[in-house]
């Protein structure tokens, strides 16, 4: 093959190379675009996730201290100040934005409820959340934590 | 051309994985949570259920929620791991006229495969709304006994789900790729795969970037959930000696203890005892039962002995199969949440006497593995796109021997970082530029890359100067550090090699070092930062009384002298505080010019300078500080 032509082949190879590698720039630049856009909008996700982590963390106190009151003997005073501390915990959690999900007498709804029985029950209708064994909670739209129901057979 | 996914359809749980750039990165499901369980179902409204959503209601809903559907795919009826698997299942399984798998869904029957599109569909889903781009294809992961049938079904569940599915790989294989062990050359891999439900062990050998199987074997039935149960039978058992009472007749009880039980497994693999403490967990006549015990490592290892004892039979077996010595084996990966144990982890280093591979998650390491080989069947990840980091900061030394970093540590090369420094004397007419490598905020400490000078710099006051640093580092990690002075154009550089740099070891011992000493350096940097800033206020305050002159009364002028007197002293001793102090004071004297030289001027007075005078100029009655926000961020000092 004389020079010309050598040369030509060159050139073609290098003309595909080029291309090849401007494309993967190109690529590389929109990924980048694309993944500083997903960030950004990621960002208010972000803390509100790592909020429903921490809350969901503290939780089980909260269902502790409703079980305490849930046993409180009549006539004991001082456990009016552990309904108080309750009432505090609730209140704080609400300020966060914190709800907690109604469950009483809904229709069992897998994306809030967790069955964890089913029973025959008189007075309700059959799939019907007959009792809130744990609450459950949301932060928002996300439900932190379903709650924990029995539901009617 | 869309992304390729990778896919992990686990037995318990499923996993979806893409590269972004060069990195693998876990595709959150709706829900937001990395793993999805691998429960389908049809509510009462035939409604199709999918993940965590169908978990929650599984227990009211028990026929028609499937679960564990992998323990069918591929399989026959009279397949022993299905008849194994009948009893333990709810939902309703026959065989199909040629003896292959059905299970009933809402009246419906469908082969495994569907169910399996079924998961894999909200994963595609998922995917598609995270990446915000369709999803077309996919690597799908396989245990690595499955035969031909098996990994067809897989295949078809991924058609019926909409995905080309362009390979399937063995998970052993996916987990070696995720640690980067396709670069070894003719070695042999184990891979211990703990999981929520199963076991696995499998033998590869790896060369040239290719796998293969030697052997395999395992305990379908052996996984994180087994655990779980030996913790709950004893903390019902205990219960039950010191109460009386049998927490395993009421469901509610059951469950917190089920949460409680993991919730101590998993903190026992950090800390060496746990309280668990369940208030109101159950009451009698006498009134509400507390159950309130410390569970301990040693005693939770005792518990579940067994079950790590266990795993290790299969593994005799496999490396038996393979015709090996655990000691021929080169590299341990561990793969499965419960690897995390240390106890795990100690029977596997016992056994290969070797350290297994850890770092990647190992909840989500196959589904890592998997996006990597997709990554490279989607050309993404060509040998000339996966980038370096520099593995130490790079700085250059500036006034008072501090290092002033340019490039932080693990910046993906190649990059460039350009600043402007000046001269730290009057009439300065060269600047050293000597470039460091390490973590040390003291010059000193650090690694000497190279020196060089630039000279040529018009006589001017310190800090008025500009001379533009630039750091570049190209692809092949070659340095190319530049000074050029604006004023002239003059510039200077030197090329740096990576080689001149530090090795894998040295880096490490750098980085402990820094750690260990971060504090001492941190007060030694304060104090040189301290000094800096009385050197600038000297001058400064020198440079406006020269500069007013007669102006200022004696005065003013004899407590301007003291102050920078008082600041002389203190500068080169070890007392942070004391030098802050004089600088500080010598500020305040110094500001006491301008008020007298404002007094100066009877009928101008009563103004405040921004008050909306004429004047468009203040006169500068304070030394200029460099530290105050300018473009002048260290200063270079002379050879």
């Amino acid at each position: 093959m004389d020079e010309f032509e050598a040369l030509k082949k060159q050139l073609e190879e290098n003309q595909a190379q080029a291309a090849e590698y401007k494309d993967g720039w190109q690529r590389a630049v929109a990924d980048f675009q694309n993944y500083k856009r997903r960030t950004d909008a990621e960002k208010a996700e972000t803390y509100q996730n790592a909020v429903g982590s921490i809350v969901r963390r503290y939780l089980p106190i909260l269902d502790d201290l409703e079980r305490a009151l849930a046993a409180r003997p009549a006539d004991l005073a001082w456990a009016d100040g552990v309904e108080l501390i309750y009432r505090k915990l609730q209140t704080i959690l609400e300020a966060e934005g914190v709800k907690r999900i109604e469950a009483e007498g809904q229709m069992f709804d897998p994306n809030f409820h967790e069955a964890i029985s089913q029973e025959p029950a008189e007075g309700y209708e059959s799939g019907q959340v007959t009792a809130i064994v744990q609450n459950g909670y949301m932060l928002g739209e996300r439900v932190i934590r379903p709650a924990m129901v029995r539901v009617a057979q | 051309m869309s992304k390729i996914i990778g896919i992990d359809l686990g037995t318990t749980n499923s996993v979806g994985a893409v590269m972004m750039g060069a990195e693998p990165v876990v595709i959150p499901s709706a829900e937001g949570e990395r793993l999805v369980p691998s429960v389908v179902a049809v509510n009462k409204n035939h409604e199709r259920l999918v993940g965590r959503v169908a978990r929650n209601q599984a227990i009211i809903n028990s026929e028609n929620t499937i679960f564990s559907i992998k323990r069918f795919m591929g399989r026959k009826y009279e397949d022993p791991e299905v008849q194994r698997t009948l009893p333990r299942i709810p939902y309703t399984a026959m065989p199909a006229e040629n003896g292959d798998m059905r299970v009933m869904l809402d009246g419906k029957e469908y082969s495994p495969p569907e169910v399996s599109a079924m998961i894999l569909a909200k994963i595609k889903r998922d995917a598609e709304a995270y990446l915000s781009e369709t999803i077309t294809q996919a690597v799908i992961t396989v245990p690595a006994y499955f035969n031909d049938a098996q990994r067809n079904a897989t295949k078809d569940a991924g058609r019926i789900a909409g995905l080309d599915v362009l390979r399937i790989i063995n998970e052993p294989t996916a987990s070696s790729l995720a640690y980067g062990l396709d670069k070894k050359k003719n070695e042999i891999i184990a891979v211990y795969d703990l999981g929520g439900g199963t076991f696995d062990i499998s033998i590869l050998d790896v060369g040239e970037g290719v796998f293969q199987v030697r052997s395999t074997s395992g305990d379908t039935f052996l996984g994180g959930d087994d655990f779980d149960q030996c913790i709950i039978d004893y903390l019902v058992d205990e219960f039950k000696k010191d109460n009386g009472i049998d927490l395993r007749q009421d469901k509610q009880s059951l469950q917190r203890l089920k949460e409680a039980a993991e919730k101590a497994k998993i903190e026992l693999s950090t800390m060496m005892q746990t309280e668990i403490n369940l208030p109101y967990i159950t009451a009698d006549a006498s009134g509400p039962k507390h159950l309130v015990m410390t569970l301990t490592r040693a005693k939770m290892e005792q518990l579940t002995g067994d079950l790590v004892e266990r795993t290790l039979g299969p593994v005799r077996q496999a490396l038996a199969d393979a015709g090996l010595n655990p000691g021929d084996v080169n590299e341990v990966v561990m793969v499965g949440g419960m690897t995390r144990m240390p106890a795990v982890q100690e029977a596997v280093r016992r056994m290969f006497a070797k350290e297994p591979h850890k770092g990647v998650n190992p909840d989500e390491v196959v589904a890592v593995g998997a996006a990597i080989q997709a990554g490279v069947l989607g050309g993404e990840v060509k040998d000339i796109l996966l980038l370096d980091i520099t593995p130490l900061t790079l700085s250059i030394e500036t006034l008072g021997g501090v290092a002033t970093p340019q490039i932080e540590r693990n910046t993906t090369i190649p990059t460039r970082k350009s600043q402007i420094f000046s001269t730290a004397s009057d009439s300065q007419t060269q600047v050293e530029i000597h470039v460091l490598q390490g973590e040390r905020p003291m010059a000193v400490d650090n690694k000497s890359l190279g020196k060089f000078i630039l000279d040529g710099i018009p006589p001017a006051p310190r800090s008025i100067p500009q001379i533009e640093v630039t750091f570049d580092i190209d692809a092949n990690g070659i340095l190319k550090v530049t000074a050029q002075d604006k004023a002239t154009n003059r510039s200077q550089h030197i090329n740096i090699t990576a080689s001149s740099g530090l090795a894998k070891e040295e880096v490490e011992k750098m980085r402990k070092e820094a750690e260990a000493h971060a504090e001492e350096d941190k007060k030694r940097r304060d104090l040189i930062d301290a000094r800096n800033t009385a050197d600038a206020s000297v001058y400064g305050a020198e440079k406006v009384l020269s500069e007013l002159g007669g102006k200022v009364p004696d005065e003013i002028k004899a407590n301007v002298r003291a102050a920078v007197d008082e600041v002389k002293k203190v500068k080169d001793g070890e007392d942070e505080q004391a030098i802050r102090k004089a600088v500080d004071a010598l500020s305040q004297t110094v500001q006491t010019i301008g008020v007298d030289a404002y007094q100066q001027k009877p009928g101008e007075g009563g103004t405040p300078p921004n008050g909306g005078g004429t004047q468009s100029e203040s006169p500068d009655s304070e030394p200029k500080q460099p530290n105050d926000g300018d473009v002048v961020d260290g200063e270079v000092k002379d050879a």
